[in-house]
């Protein structure tokens, strides 16, 4: 009987995997994660004989002439990220609305900027831009639309898994069936829904933009990448030291858009809701 | 208060022919369901009315103006869609509100609305739940709410029931039509249950091919279909082959029966319908008499309240009769019995 009971209780239960191992995982996946920013951080403060000091990043806050390349470099990111939303979300809604079965054939295009390399890229935009004038092709700015193509892979996806996970067709007849325009329906309804995947496209595209250095340095101009380059040649604590500042740059223009789209996405501007029916 | 008209209406998706000139007029603050087979059309005539789809040809009219060209955001119909369609990112508040905020109404008078609109549906106090926080029920009570909120001329209802539980269902049904009368609009049902059509409905239409077959109000479409199809469709039905005698009568092998007046000429050969309750058997202690409909009992069984009586006839057609549990229990299988129909509750179509 006590062989039964006992036996068998145990034998039913599903054996419940200790806590430790849970744990031991997740600070595991911090570590991978943090690890390289750790040791960044740390070859940005160590000089050798000197000891640990913060000199690189007080040179970074004195130094005028870094302002000039990442002011430049965080303007043509998020003109890259609006232009990129701009015509990409317009498109991918309608992909999913109207033609759905176009969804593979775009899908594979949108790879080809990612499978070409940027040397090819860039000698083809010189072929078919020769003779444009200079103060279109000269400035800095012309990089945005190369940057939109680049970004395009990323957007795509972002944008494509976030449509796939809500039902876009009835969501855009329920809003249409109330009266809404097609610009009502994808600021007031798609885009507060896909929230996760535009945020998460953005961060896509803000860190190619702050990364890419092949494009630029081909096309001759000074962005952030390019000035990281020069520093890291003669000062390895200083280039250390700006990838960890971009990278926090990034992560907190990431979290400026989560605030505000959180704002955006929970019905602020329907400002009669949260007072109704109370 | 609005009359909604659909004239002539073809819509074509490739070779299928989804709508086949249909005709069909809905009057003020009536409620019409469409009913049909998947694949019948009926949903595409929900949406050319909706403004999803445009017709090949034909009209879609509301109080005689011709809706066909304008779009669907400007043809003030409130609509409750099948799949939950409530926008994830809103409460139930905001999503009531939506309609009226894009129409510019002031918010004193949209935060009234929204809470009347609630406490109609019987969901007073879950204005500030998200969708995701609200029962299927709930959700599309929300939705009819939404739908009704900013006054529209017309309801359009698109299978709103069918993803939810059978219980749920029935509650929410009767709810709909409460509120159908209450606010008195004008109302474009579509199902495919013929329980939920025929329990709510002023009228039913069924629908086939993309065609209108019949539009009669419930009773009558139960007691009397015209076609086949709609005897077929809607509830239980015996048929027999028969060839028409004269305007109310017709014969059935070399037994005589009355029938409805029907349009059939002369010597036509058509099918006698006749529900299982309508039909009254008695068993006989020798064999039928001729020029009697009678046959004999193949099969018996016990529902409760009424008892189905399988009775083979001497043509050799199965009539199902449901009868008065009580007065069934001598029917066994292999009773010789005869089998009566008033002419009244008797329909002849065209074969």
């Amino acid at each position: 009987m006590g062989q039964v009971s006992a036996g068998g209780a145990t034998r039913a239960q599903p054996r419940p995997r200790p806590p430790i191992a849970k744990v031991l995982w997740i600070v595991a996946g911090v570590l991978f994660l943090l690890g390289p920013l750790v040791a960044t951080f740390f070859s940005s403060i160590n000089y050798n004989q000197l000891g640990y000091r913060f000199t690189a990043y007080s040179n970074i806050v004195s130094n005028q002439a870094l302002r000039r390349p990442l002011w430049l470099s965080f303007q043509i990111a998020v003109l890259t990220a609006a232009l990129s939303f701009a015509l990409m979300l317009p498109t991918v809604f309608w992909l999913h609305l109207k033609v759905p079965k176009a969804r593979p054939i775009i899908e594979t295009i949108s790879i080809l900027p990612y499978v070409i390399p940027p040397i090819v890229l860039v000698v083809g935009i010189s072929q078919l831009t020769r003779g444009w004038p200079e103060w279109l092709i000269g400035k800095p700015f012309f990089l945005v639309p190369i940057y939109v193509i680049t970004c395009l892979p990323f957007l795509f996806r972002a944008l494509d898994a976030g449509m796939r996970s809500i039902d876009v067709m009835t969501l855009t007849e329920a809003a249409r069936g109330l009266g809404a325009t097609w610009r009502q329906v994808i600021i007031k309804v798609i885009m507060p829904n896909l929230r996760t995947s535009i945020l998460g496209g953005t961060f896509l595209a803000l860190a190619v933009v702050l990364g890419e250095f092949t494009i630029a340095s081909l096309l001759l101009f000074k962005t952030f990448p390019i000035y990281l380059t020069e520093v890291g040649q003669n000062e390895a604590q200083g280039a250390a030291a700006l990838s960890l500042l971009s990278f926090g740059f990034s992560w907190g223009f990431l979290l400026l858009l989560n605030f505000v789209g959180k704002r955006v996405g929970s019905g602020a501007s329907l400002d009669i809701a949260p007072r109704v029916g109370r | 208060m609005a009359t909604l008209s659909l004239v002539d209406v073809v819509k074509t998706y490739g070779a299928v022919r989804a709508l086949d000139h249909l005709n069909l007029t809905i009057e003020s603050g009536e409620l019409v369901s469409l009913l049909g087979p998947s694949g019948c059309g009926k949903t595409t005539a929900l949406r050319s009315v909706a403004g999803f789809e445009r017709p090949d040809s034909g009209q879609v009219l509301l109080n005689g103006k011709d809706l066909t060209p304008t779009p669907a955001n400007k043809r003030d119909m409130g609509m409750v869609f099948q799949a939950y369609s409530l926008f994830p990112n809103m409460t139930a508040a905001q999503n009531i509100a939506f309609g009226l905020k894009l129409r510019k109404r002031p918010a004193q008078e949209t935060r009234k609305r929204a809470d009347d609109l609630l406490t109609l549906v019987g969901l007073q106090g879950r204005a500030d739940r998200y969708p995701h926080q609200l029962s299927g029920g709930q959700q599309q009570r929300v939705a009819l709410a939404r739908a009704l909120a900013f006054e529209p001329s017309v309801l359009l209802l698109d299978e709103p029931l069918s993803a939810l539980d059978a219980q749920v269902r029935v509650q929410l049904r009767d709810e709909i039509r409460r509120l159908q009368k209450e606010v008195g609009i004008t109302t474009l049902f579509v199902t495919h249950d013929q329980e939920e059509a025929l329990s709510i409905s002023d009228r039913v239409g069924v629908m086939n091919n993309g065609q209108l077959e019949q539009l009669a109000s419930p009773a009558q479409l139960y007691r009397h279909p015209t076609t086949e199809f709609v005897a077929g469709f809607v509830g239980t039905i015996n048929r027999l082959p028969i060839s028409v005698r004269d305007a109310t009568t017709v014969a059935y092998g070399d037994v005589v029966l009355g029938c409805n007046p029907s349009a059939l000429s002369v010597g036509a050969a058509g099918l006698l319908l006749m529900r299982p309750e309508v039909l009254s058997v008695r068993a006989l202690e020798g064999s039928a008499p001729s020029k009697t409909l009678g046959g004999t009992v193949r099969a018996h069984s016990f529902l409760g309240p009424v008892a189905r009586v399988e009775v083979i006839t001497k043509g050799g057609d199965l009539l199902i009769c449901d009868l008065p549990s009580r007065d069934a229990d001598a029917l066994v299988p292999g009773t010789a019995v005869t089998v009566h129909v008033a002419a009244t509750d008797a329909t002849v179509v065209a074969r």
